[in-house]
């Protein structure tokens, strides 16, 4: 192992990658893949006889798994059923990436949050998140099982995000020492 | 059940239009001309950048509260599932072996398939190659846990009976192909079934990926193409769970056990 440090990399920033893949192909399943396909790149480089340190692994590791995800969705996107996205909203994702220098710590108060405010959603709203991200079920199959169409759960799920992140915002905000 | 608060009580001036934009997006309801609009939001301001890289990393934190489970339970259950808060919110010991598990899971994925990455894709795995594939994880795993900041190593953690799973321990798939290779004389295969079954001990769920599920191919199926005789029942319960009792007999095993149960491994080898 030339470059272990660049794995590990690679792992403690996997969620914001998972994000980030979501954010660009809106799709569980296809994100996972893609991070896959980046991270034997990664393991190509990190034991490779030319492995060097990379000064940051974060944008680093980005940009390969963006380069993927632009690969995935040409070979497969209309396969796969990803639509695509407006070049312009990729590139203002990209900056908001790029720009996020949240630390460690505030990502953790993020995560406790979170788990905080999941407990409080309506039974409803966190089945649809647990069917919609533990499941990976699709729409209609959420709406089949909550008695509702497919649009309303997709609305539904905007909302219960929507809600999430406030949530989350406001007892961050009450936090000593809370992020601005 | 408390109700959710309805707004913030700090940051940003919340925008309606930028937030229902944003998490209609996440969920595939934006057409080209909202996102469009979308952009143009973003591209004017740097908060309502900074609003999407929140909605980023709320992302992110579901990914990883749901792949350790802990979306679902529905009310009554919280109690029994979802841990209680702790006072320290900078350090979550629950979520310490289900990221180490995640990450565990990951870099084992990483590892095996930029082994086979390296190899001819005709040629599958044989038997003793499973045990070398095994060390090599467990060389990258513990090298990966001296990693963790101080306070972050795994805790110990008792199996009782059945129990399914080892959090930090080596997924259940590298479980079952180490298993398989003490069965690979006797003739039991691991039905093409069987083989995702027990693939769901990976809490990254590689078995929907083309590339791991050729992997799988040439753990189970390659070292085992003449074997007719199926798992008995027992045995695919163990391996669809990762139940590490399963494999006792297996010395490497043993070892594993003792260094991701213990929380010894990163030491002694450290």
């Amino acid at each position: 192992m030339s470059n272990p440090e660049l794995i590990r990399q690679l792992l403690r920033h996997q969620g914001d990658f998972m994000a980030y893949l979501m954010a660009m192909v809106r799709d569980l399943d296809a994100a996972e893949e893609i991070f896959q396909n980046a991270a034997v790149v990664v393991m190509q480089h990190a034991t490779g006889p030319d492995a060097e340190p990379i000064r940051d692994a974060r944008a680093w590791g980005k940009e390969i798994v963006r380069r993927q995800a632009l690969q995935y969705l040409r070979a497969k996107g209309r396969a796969a059923r990803v639509a695509a996205v407006e070049p312009e909203l990729l590139v203002q994702i990209d900056r908001a990436f790029d720009d996020d220098a949240t630390d460690p710590a505030d990502r953790q108060r993020e995560l406790d949050a979170l788990r905080e405010c999941a407990t409080r959603l309506p039974d409803v709203q966190r089945r649809m998140v647990a069917m919609r991200y533990e499941g990976r079920a699709s729409f209609d199959a959420i709406g089949t099982a909550v008695g509702r169409t497919a649009a309303a759960v997709q609305r539904s799920l905007s909302r219960t995000r929507r809600m999430l992140h406030d949530c989350v915002q406001s007892k961050l905000t009450r936090l000593p020492g809370a992020m601005p | 059940m408390t109700a959710m608060p309805s707004q913030r009580d700090g940051g940003p001036p919340p925008s309606r239009e930028l937030d229902d934009l944003i998490t209609q997006h996440f969920d595939g309801g934006l057409d080209p001309a909202g996102q469009r609009r979308l952009a143009e939001l973003l591209a004017a301001a740097p908060a309502a950048r900074a609003t999407l890289a929140r909605y980023l990393r709320l992302e992110a934190a579901l990914i990883r509260l749901a792949s350790a489970g802990l979306v679902g339970p529905v009310a009554g259950d919280d109690a029994a599932v979802i841990p209680r808060p702790r006072a320290d919110v900078g350090s979550s010991p629950w979520l310490r072996p289900v990221t180490l598990a995640i990450a565990g899971g990951t870099l084992a994925a990483v590892v095996i398939v930029g082994l086979f990455n390296a190899r001819p894709a005709t040629e599958h795995l044989h038997g003793g190659e499973v045990a070398s594939v095994a060390e090599r994880w467990l060389e990258v795993r513990a090298a990966d846990a001296g990693a963790w900041p101080e306070g972050h190593e795994l805790e110990a953690h008792e199996p009782e009976g059945d129990e399914p799973d080892t959090p930090g321990g080596p997924p259940a798939w590298l479980v079952a192909a180490m298993a398989d290779e003490e069965l690979a004389d006797c003739g039991p295969s691991l039905p093409e079934q069987d083989v995702r079954n027990a693939e769901r001990g990976n809490p990254w769920r590689f078995h929907r990926s083309a590339k791991w599920t050729k992997a799988m191919e040439g753990f189970v199926h390659g070292q085992l193409a003449d074997c007719e005789t199926s798992l008995p029942e027992q045995d695919v319960r163990n391996a669809e769970r990762g139940n590490p009792w399963r494999f006792h007999r297996s010395a490497k095993w043993t070892t594993a056990m003792e260094g991701f149960v213990h929380g010894q491994l990163a030491r002694d080898e450290g």
